[in-house]
């Protein structure tokens, strides 16, 4: 039990990566492998941002609270790790920037064999 | 000037990409446009070469922060032998693949050329970046413009990328995680700081966790079998002057991304700690060369036989960055080099031999010394490279990737490599033969000589006698580009 | 080392190179291109003669071109056993050329400037692997000779060509890739040289490992045609005459040999094949090869198939010679190089006269041909005498040689069996010298008027004649294959 309790964002990430595994390798509809892949990629996401995470008095690394109020004590101890943050606005766009083209192609390949299901087209391609 | 030559080298195409997607479907113009900024890639890499001879490693910090908070790029002497490469394989597929755009790309030229130039800065990137986390941006982004690339190729093409999509994405992950978890031990991306701080501790489960996943990111990205299954099809269905630029290169760039993991940021000491992963490696690569091999010879599509050695070349990579002995390690980056080569050649012969005979397919080969004998001359080059014959390159990188593994008693790689080596000699004289020999299909033969063809086959002729020069200076080329950076 | 020697080391390999433009330039000349080709070969002999002198005289040739691998060069080097190799090559180019002319021109054969142009390269690989100074040259000239003796083989560019052209590259390509290059590899990576006479004194002598690599040369070395390493060589034979007689007569099947002794002798060395008794194997499965080639060869009916069969006897009994590692036995197989050589080309020449003047193949045929080609005849059985082994033909000489080294080396089993051969061979020839002379003619609807023509009987003749000759003056070849024997079984160069 103190080996999930310990690990268990670990353990989360882990299932949330098979299932998007699943997803993309066992599915046979395009757009569901698509979806497996997002949640691959989301479960990595996740997986960084949770690098960041600090015990004890940890927040968020913004200075000043609002209009007016003083600025903070800039402290690396009080702060989370931003970086694995700002390195996962980039993945999330190389996301989007993948899910955009798959979905391109996709949109091709329905429109060259009228079905979505992987299995079909390749009867479809067998049979030409 | 000379130091923003690194970063010009990547930033430089990429802003041609951007301008070329805009400019008008004119194909002669795009050519010219083309032609010209290539060249002019292609002096700027040759500086950057010239300058890490010189220097013997140029770095840059981008925006002038420090490492390791900024992101920084590094230029070994065979990073700017690679560098070079790209811009020269760029250009001379360039030129190649410029008769096939107006049957294969049509009207949306424009924007294939953009992919194209997109894709040469991010291999370029991919080559001389440092830091590990821009490693994985520049990775994905030469395979998002790969995919566009690709994707052109119309019918089969499309489900082909999809399943690259699928697979490239989760190595490209896979590779991340890897990253992840040195990022937890570490706190650092800079490939530079990475080696520093692991050189001193002792290795831990989370070590071996991330090398394993960066590794086998990367074999998914190399096409080692069995993660190979993307690359036939992509290859094959992909427009011709897609796979001119792509096939010599994606590959290739992943086994210098693996050299890099490996020896870069582990040291080249992992025999030492785990050794029992070179065993599994070597093995696998002994594999998977017989397998793409065993594939090639099933083919009868020639672009489809290429591509499928394709596969095989990357076992040979693959085994000799994992021998023990250091002339492994140097056999496998100098295959690198030759391969992307050879790989070029035999690409621009398919283009050619579309032009000479009218199709790609074995029955459509006959005559070939007749129609285009330029065509023919290329092939039987290629055909002696991937053989194995001296003096061209593919022996010496064959010689040195057997002695490494005689030394490190690894006799399975070199067994592998002997029968591949007379696989190819059956995959290449099948298709000679039905070159040379008349045909015994009821084929029409037309003797008409392809000027087309003629021109091509000249191409890459010169490219693959260009073999016999790396061929016999091997040794100088090892001496200077390679040796210097594998640790011995 | 000063240019005109460079030059003259380089130039048996730059000369039939250089005649390759003129050659294609002049393609539409026949006349000009064979005379082209023949200035080439006679340009070639003098090189080959100038370097045959200076080693007389005790000159160290020896040239280092570029590394190809560390501390391996692309080296080029005089020694006794090349110059044996460069002679007989070289002397013998001229004249296949000219008897080449007569023949494709008789047969009318096609694309012969593709012919002479591959002939060239060919020669260009033969004399590089004469000159090479070390195994890495020597596999480098070796690959270049048998895939520019691809398209002389399939010249016909038929079905049977295709067949044996696949046949031929099988066991070549075979046995250099599979056998030889791991092997090379090997001993270079035990001993970091490859350098003939040097890797010897490092090698480390051990039981399996070196029956292997000894082995690994024997058959690796297919040209050599060991059995069962030699079923390429009687389909090769459907190449045209010309072909057959100076490729595998001469170039192709010597230089394997050639590569064999080298191997055995200069990177193996006596005390690695003594050690281990390793040189009994080698003697075992040469003796086995001659007396079942030599059985093989008294049932066939093609005469080109027949002198097949004959080759690959004689060839194993060079490399049997060289396995007993005595003096006698090495200097007798080297000399053979050059006295079998002679001999078989006439035979060959012979051949192939017959089948272009009186259109016959097969032996059953030859009744009475002997009177009616009195000098084809006359030359074929001078070769035949070669061949055999009996005087007044240089092939007694050192026929006579082999067998004393058996004996010297207490092998008298072996001596008998090479004696036996001997007979079986006289048992093939006899009878066709005696069907030729004695026999009547059949009746024929259009009988031959007289002998071959004069471009194909004045090399025949030549051959023959100089068949005679060494059995009388010798001592050229007898000194360098001596001198060759000695300086092995010393060690060192």
């Amino acid at each position: 039990m103190s080996l999930i309790q310990s690990g268990f964002i670990y353990w989360f990430f882990v299932v949330l990566l098979m299932i998007g595994m699943y997803g993309a390798v066992g599915k046979d509809n395009l757009v569901k492998k698509l979806i497996g892949l997002s949640i691959f990629q989301t479960a990595i996401i996740l997986f960084y941002v949770s690098i960041g995470f600090k015990n004890g008095p940890a927040t968020i690394p913004i200075l000043q609270g609002g209009h007016g109020e003083p600025i903070k004590d800039i402290a690396a101890a009080s702060y989370f790790n931003p970086v694995p943050h700002v390195l996962m606005l980039t993945a999330i766009v190389v996301g989007v920037a993948t899910v955009g083209v798959a979905l391109a192609v996709i949109q091709r390949l329905y429109a060259e064999y009228g079905t979505l299901e992987e299995n079909e087209i390749l009867d479809k391609i067998a049979n030409s | 000037m000379s130091d923003q030559l690194i970063i010009l080298a990547i930033i430089y195409p990429l802003f041609v990409g951007v301008v070329t997607s805009l400019m008008p479907c004119r194909e002669r113009l795009l050519a010219i446009w083309g032609m010209v900024h290539l060249a002019l890639a292609n002096l700027l890499s040759l500086g950057l070469l010239v300058q890490t001879l010189t220097e013997h490693q140029v770095t840059y910090h981008l925006s002038g922060w420090a490492p390791p908070l900024g992101i920084e790029l590094r230029a070994t002497v065979f990073s700017g032998l690679i560098s070079w490469l790209i811009s020269a394989v760029a250009l001379v597929g360039f030129i190649g693949g410029r008769d096939t755009w107006k049957d294969q790309v049509g009207e949306r030229l424009p924007h294939f050329l953009a992919l194209f130039f997109l894709l040469v800065a991010a291999f370029q990137g991919l080559c001389l970046s440092n830091d590990a986390f821009n490693l994985y941006v520049m990775l994905e982004i030469s395979s998002l413009a790969t995919y566009g690339l690709i994707a052109f190729g119309g019918g089969r093409a499309y489900l082909a990328t999809f399943h690259y999509i699928v697979m490239g994405t989760i190595g490209a992950s896979f590779y991340l995680i890897g990253v992840g978890y040195l990022y937890i031990k570490t706190g650092t991306l800079n490939i530079s700081d990475l080696a520093q701080i692991l050189a001193g501790v002792p290795w831990t489960e989370a070590y071996i966790l991330a090398l394993g996943f960066l590794i086998i990111g990367l074999l998914l990205k190399m096409a080692v079998f069995p993660l190979h299954l993307w690359l036939p099809n992509a290859y094959t269905y992909a427009p011709d002057a897609t796979s001119i630029l792509v096939a010599p290169l994606s590959t290739k760039l992943a086994v210098f991304l693996m050299f890099r993991v490996m020896f870069d940021i582990f040291g080249g000491v992992i025999d030492d700690n785990i050794p029992s992963w070179s065993l599994f490696m070597v093995l696998l690569a002994s594999f998977g060369i017989l397998a793409g091999t065993s594939l090639s010879l099933a083919q009868r599509d020639l672009k489809k036989i290429f591509a499928c050695l394709i596969v095989a070349e990357a076992g040979y990579m693959l085994g000799g960055l994992w021998l023990h002995d250091p002339r492994g390690n140097v056999g496998a980056l100098f295959h690198l080099v030759n391969d992307a080569v050879a790989t070029l050649v035999l690409f621009l012969v398919v283009v050619a031999v579309q032009e000479s005979v009218g199709g790609r397919n074995l029955g459509h080969l006959s005559g070939l010394f007749r129609k285009s004998p330029l065509t023919a001359a290329a092939l039987i080059v290629v055909a002696f490279n991937l053989i194995g014959v001296p003096p061209f390159a593919g022996f010496f990188s064959k010689a040195t990737l057997i002695t490494g593994a005689i030394a490190s008693g690894r006799l399975e790689f070199v067994v592998a490599l002997l029968l591949a080596s007379l696989g190819n000699l059956v995959i290449f004289f099948r298709i000679l033969e039905r070159a040379y020999f008349p045909s015994e299909e009821p084929f029409e033969e037309k003797w008409t000589r392809s000027k087309r063809g003629d021109v091509l086959g000249a191409l890459a002729l010169c490219i693959g006698l260009f073999l016999i020069v790396l061929g016999l200076q091997s040794n100088t080329i090892m001496d200077l580009f390679i040796r210097p950076v594998v640790p011995l | 080392m000063n240019l005109t020697a460079e030059f003259a080391l380089i130039a048996p390999i730059v000369v039939p190179l250089l005649v390759l433009l003129p050659l294609y330039l002049a393609r539409n000349k026949p006349d000009l291109r064979e005379s082209i080709s023949l200035t080439g070969g006679f340009l070639n002999f003098f090189f080959v003669l100038y370097l045959f002198g200076a080693f007389g005289r005790g000159q160290q040739l020896q040239w280092d071109i570029l590394t190809l691998m560390p501390g391996v060069p692309l080296g080029l080097r005089v020694d006794a056993l090349g110059c044996i190799m460069l002679l007989t090559a070289g002397f013998l180019w001229p004249i296949a050329t000219l008897y080449s002319a007569g023949y494709l021109r008789g047969h009318k054969e096609k694309n012969q400037t593709r012919f002479f142009s591959m002939f060239c390269i060919a020669i260009a690989a033969t004399n590089g692997v004469s000159l090479s100074s070390n195994l890495l040259t020597l596999y480098v000239f070796y690959e270049i000779l048998s895939l520019s003796t691809y398209p002389l083989v399939t010249h016909h560019q038929d079905s049977e060509a295709r067949a044996a052209g696949r046949r031929y590259l099988a066991f070549i390509m075979g046995g250099s890739v599979g056998l030889v290059l791991p092997a090379m590899l090997t001993v270079y990576s035990m001993t970091g040289d490859l350098t003939f006479g040097s890797a010897s004194q490092v090698l480390q002598a051990g039981g399996w490992p070196s029956a292997l690599l000894a082995l690994a040369f024997l058959y690796g070395f297919s040209k050599a045609a060991v059995m069962p390493m030699h079923a390429w060589l009687p389909g090769a034979m459907v190449a045209p005459t010309p072909v057959s007689s100076l490729l595998h007569a001469v170039a192709v099947v010597k230089i394997g040999v050639f590569s064999v002794i080298r191997a055995l002798c200069d990177v193996l060395g006596p005390q690695f094949m003594t050690a281990h008794n390793t040189k009994y194997l080698v003697t075992a499965l040469c003796a086995t090869t001659v007396v079942v080639s030599a059985a093989l060869m008294v049932s066939q009916d093609n005469l080109k198939r027949c002198l097949a069969f004959s080759t690959i006897g004689q060839l194993s009994y060079i490399i049997l010679a060289v396995s007993l590692f005595n003096v006698t036995g090495i200097a007798g197989g080297t000399m053979h190089i050059f006295m079998h050589a002679l001999g078989k080309i006439t035979l060959f020449f012979c051949a192939g006269a017959i089948a272009v003047h009186a259109h016959k193949k097969y032996i059953s045929q030859f009744d009475g041909l002997g009177r009616t080609m009195p000098w084809t005849f006359g030359a074929f059985t001078v070769g035949c005498l070669a061949i055999i082994g009996l005087p007044p033909t240089g092939g007694f000489l050192s026929k006579w040689m082999i067998v004393t080294a058996c004996i010297k080396a207490e092998m008298p089993v072996i001596a008998g069996l090479l004696l036996v051969s001997s007979l079986l061979k006289a048992w093939a020839f006899f009878p066709i010298i005696f069907r030729a002379y004695f026999k009547a003619a059949p009746e024929e609807e259009h009988p031959i008027k007289g002998d071959c023509d004069p471009m194909m009987r004045v090399p025949l003749i030549l051959t023959a004649l100089f068949s005679i000759i060494v059995f009388f003056y010798p001592y050229y070849i007898l000194g360098l294959a001596q001198f060759f024997a000695e300086r092995v079984l010393m060690g060192g160069l």
